[in-house]
């Protein structure tokens, strides 16, 4: 497996491997926000994790001077606590609720991010640089796809085991889950951190093998793209299971990159507004719900 | 203690009418969608979008044509309501009661369509509030205490409370008010005594989007604005909202006016961006505490 991406990388030019890099950093933050969406709780502000994360990281690296591959693990425990903290809350909350507080929280972390008390930490409007990732070039590609598979894996673990039926039972009734003996508010609260965690490595990864820049719009403001990227590619997708999140990824990324290129700017962010509504109305499975009905259908016909 | 008393007070006369002002303008945003989420159940995250639209619309009609900003609010008005009523019926009313989790996604597809469309439209670009003229060519008269208060604060504040009471007189005194808060209280009930629930989700959806649309006229007379605002705009109204309770027009303007003073208090002894931080602060304190809004018994 490894040996056959690192071959893949070898062949296909510099800028194809950028861009399977930020497949495997998306997939990454898709599926984190999936973990909490597919909980019963639609979240619009993981961007403030993946924020936390690319800072966390900067911050440790930079200023502490701690070793980047640590800083690249450790950066995202402030992603998972403020996770904790979020979840807490919106554990008390229902449906448009939740959307409205976790929206409130990407402005708020912006204006942390650009406040004049934090300025020497964060470098202000500006964001700063942090130092080159220490990892040689060549082996970013493999490495971010282990860090992927590893988040599949945990993703996998976590919906076959007893937390996984749990959560999927608060999903469908709340009321019901918490009468047979579910403790929501706790679970909802681990899932919020593990989520938190997983968004915070994405956005580690993204300052350290993308973008090598760290700046406050990473808080989905006053753009609200960050924030809406995994949503996109999630729904897209298929929402649900990780299989739909990875041919979403797979698919919106390259387009994402293309759309920046050639059509560029705010319109082709309004082309993907206008398809994430068609996709809600047409086809609420996403993509992978459309194949699987496809072949469904197939297999019966024969 | 002298200084620290000079520095607390000798800026509370402006203070006092700009918190009025700021939270007229609050009002008008709030009411607006906390007329739709208190009736319909959905929240329209591109309400702030519309305000800035509007504001937008205002801003080329008096710049290219010459208009006065009143008159420029006709149109925008007119295009506002139909972008209001084009969400409800081509977002909305496909996956109205489907599922939630649906209509929270759509919402904020929307909103993020409108925002980047204006972006492309309008250019990101900051207006600052001169460049939209006064709608009473300027002035202002000095009120005891040595405190400037323009005509634009005062017509602002006017324009706002007054809408108010034709509100709430529409509200609790005529037959599709009454229609309007049998739906808030029981839709399933309001129906079957004879209610249209179709019909009147369309009119809800256009008094909504014409109270954003004033607001946006008044808010870009006022402020500054650009297409990326709507964010702020949006969260400000849930804030207001949350605080006065669902669907409470008399919560609401007590909210509002709470809102207007704590941002303007904030951004005045604390520093400029707490004034928005503090309505987060306030949104987050009341959905822990008591998420159903501090104005409502129970």
């Amino acid at each position: 497996m490894t040996i056959a991406v690192i071959l893949v990388s070898m062949m296909i030019g510099k800028y194809a491997e950028m861009i399977a890099i930020t497949i495997m950093i998306f997939y990454i933050y898709s599926l984190a926000w999936s973990l909490v969406a597919n909980t019963g709780m639609i979240s619009l502000g993981h961007a403030l994790f993946f924020a936390l994360g690319s800072y966390a990281y900067g911050i440790f690296s930079l200023i502490y001077g701690i070793n980047m591959i640590s800083a690249l693990f450790i950066g995202p425990i402030i992603g998972a606590l403020a996770g904790l903290a979020v979840g807490f809350i919106a554990g008390r909350l229902r449906d448009w609720y939740i959307g409205m507080f976790t929206f409130a929280l990407t402005p708020a972390g912006y204006a942390l991010a650009v406040s004049d008390q934090l300025k020497p930490w964060t470098g202000g409007a500006v964001g700063f640089a942090p130092p080159a990732f220490s990892l040689s070039m060549s082996i970013w590609l493999p490495f971010s796809a282990l860090l992927a598979f590893a988040t599949y894996m945990i993703v996998f673990t976590i919906q076959n085991s007893r937390m996984g039926f749990a959560l999927s039972a608060i999903n469908d009734d709340e009321v019901a889950a918490a009468t047979i003996g579910i403790n929501t508010r706790l679970y909802k609260i681990i899932i919020f951190g593990i989520s938190g965690y997983l968004s915070a490595l994405a956005g580690a990864m993204f300052v350290s093998m993308y973008s090598r820049y760290i700046s406050p719009e990473f808080f989905g403001y006053p753009d609200v793209s960050y924030n809406l990227w995994p949503i996109f590619y999630s729904i897209i997708g298929g929402m649900g299971t990780p299989e739909g999140v990875l041919l979403g990824t797979i698919i919106l990324d390259p387009l994402t990159e293309l759309a920046r290129t050639v059509i560029g700017g705010p319109l082709a962010l309004v082309t993907f507004g206008v398809l994430l509504a068609v996709v809600i109305i047409k086809t609420p499975g996403g993509i992978y719900g459309y194949v699987i009905k496809y072949f469904e259908a197939k297999s019966q016909m024969r | 203690m002298k200084i620290m008393a000079v520095f607390l007070l000798q800026h509370l006369g402006p203070l006092l009418i700009w918190g009025l002002v700021t939270s007229s303008v609050y009002l008008l945003m709030a009411t607006g969608l906390t007329l739709i989420f208190g009736t319909l159940r959905l929240v329209n995250f591109a309400h702030g979008d519309l305000i800035v639209l509007s504001a937008f619309i205002t801003f080329l009609l008096t710049t290219n044509m010459n208009l006065n900003p009143f008159i420029a609010l006709i149109p925008a008005m007119f295009v506002v309501m139909t972008v209001g009523v084009a969400i409800y019926r081509f977002g909305f009313k496909p996956i109205y009661g489907i599922s939630k989790v649906s209509e929270i996604l759509m919402t904020i597809g929307i909103s993020y369509i409108i925002e980047n469309a204006m972006a492309y439209y309008f250019l990101p670009v900051y207006r600052t509030s001169v460049e939209i003229p006064s709608p009473v060519g300027g002035g202002g008269v000095v009120l005891p205490g040595n405190v400037l208060m323009t005509y634009d604060m005062l017509e602002t504040i006017v324009v706002s409370w007054v809408l108010m009471i034709i509100l709430y007189y529409w509200l609790y005194r005529t037959g599709q008010g009454i229609a309007i808060r049998a739906l808030s209280q029981n839709p399933v009930g309001a129906s079957i005594s004879g209610v249209d629930v179709g019909r009147l989700s369309y009119v809800i959806f256009l008094v909504g989007s014409a109270l954003a649309a004033v607001a946006g006229a008044l808010y870009g007379i006022l402020y500054t604005f650009w297409p990326y605002n709507g964010i702020i705009l949006t969260l400000m109204a849930f804030s207001v909202m949350i605080l006065g309770g669902v669907g409470s027009i008399p919560g609401t303007m007590i909210a509002s006016l709470v809102m207007g003073y704590a941002v303007n208090f904030a951004s005045y002894y604390l520093g400029g961006c707490w004034g928005e931080a503090i309505s987060f602060i306030i949104l987050a304190l009341v959905l822990l505490v008591r998420p159903s809004g501090i104005f409502r018994g129970g």
